[in-house]
């Protein structure tokens, strides 16, 4: 269980860096194309960049947001259960999440196929959306493993 | 079973996802998804769950949320934040609830020129629910102001 956490803590890690350059690089792309506007040479293509680089952005910063519990919850329920009814009702939750993200990344991974066939682009620089459609599957994989470790550990911290 | 019926239900499954404790966005894409295959069916909702998520993630509107909780992180890691606060309290901390006032005013502005409600929200999030706290402001006062004032700066025309 100790190596599944440090697979989950290291990979969630890495793609939260991936996330933040992304931010980053959005952000700076954006504040070059409005100065170079104003000497009539934009940055060609910056609005669908800045679009794919957004999907990175929120995709790529989910398992790590799970990991920090940044997710919006809902406790004034729960937090008032003693501890033996907090507990399945945390692993209901969580296999719930499980599911979810496992539809999302099984069918955004049958996206990125379809969209890889037709060869599906942007329309100013031709860049690809496959690779996007594929890198947000692989968050949500990566979710699943975070939250399945986050299952794993609460139970045994309880017992 | 009617539509309208099954709309009923599925919000009533929303409300119990959120009192079991199961995260926001967690609990609306799920309930979305089991709604959307009742009425149709469920190849249908899976084709939807992945367009929905891949086009909204790399949608060009949604990036500025990303990008003003950025900047509202480095307002707040920066000291800006804190300084704009200390001498905002100086000014109207003789009245009761006065940062709660001054967040209200300050957030109107922002968003009648940013133009965006969850942008103005999560920017606020990061700067005025800590400030707040920081002066003993009860956590459902500041969250509560944050939430609201995003709504308030619609009534605002944009030039």
């Amino acid at each position: 269980m100790n190596a599944l956490s440090s697979v989950a803590r290291d990979l969630s890690r890495f793609m939260y860096v991936i996330a933040g350059t992304a931010l980053a690089g959005s952000m700076f792309l954006t504040v070059a194309d409005v100065i170079l506007r104003q000497f009539t040479v934009p940055i060609v293509g910056t609005y669908e960049l800045v679009g794919l680089l957004g999907a990175v952005v929120v995709g790529f910063a989910i398992p790590q947001t799970s990991r920090l519990q940044g997710h919006v919850i809902m406790d004034f329920v729960t937090s008032k259960l003693s501890q033996s009814w907090q507990r399945p009702f945390h692993v209901l939750t969580r296999i719930l999440a499980i599911g979810t993200f496992a539809i999302i990344a099984w069918n955004l991974w049958g996206l990125g196929n379809d969209l890889k066939t037709s060869g599906e682009v942007t329309l100013t620089l031709q860049l690809p959306f496959y690779p996007v459609a594929y890198g947000i599957a692989l968050c949500c994989i990566v979710e699943c493993l975070v939250l399945f470790v986050d299952m794993v550990e609460k139970s045994e911290e309880e017992k | 079973m009617s539509i309208a019926t099954i709309g009923f239900l599925v919000i009533l499954l929303l409300f119990v996802f959120f009192l079991l404790g199961l995260e926001i966005g967690f609990s609306m894409a799920l309930a979305g998804f089991i709604g959307f295959a009742a009425i149709v069916n469920v190849d249908a909702a899976m084709n939807l769950v992945a367009k929905d998520i891949f086009s909204v993630l790399s949608s060009y509107g949604f990036t500025v949320i990303a990008m003003f909780v950025f900047m509202g992180q480095v307002g707040a890691s920066g000291g800006v934040a804190r300084s704009l606060y200390d001498s905002a309290y100086r000014f109207i901390g003789h009245i009761p609830g006065g940062l709660a006032l001054g967040t209200v005013v300050a957030g109107t502005a922002f968003k009648a020129i940013c133009g965006s409600s969850p942008a103005t929200a999560a920017t606020f999030a990061t700067i005025a629910v800590p400030e707040m706290d920081r002066y003993g402001y009860d956590k459902r006062l500041s969250c509560g102001t944050v939430a609201t004032v995003g709504t308030l700066g619609s009534l605002y025309r944009r030039a």
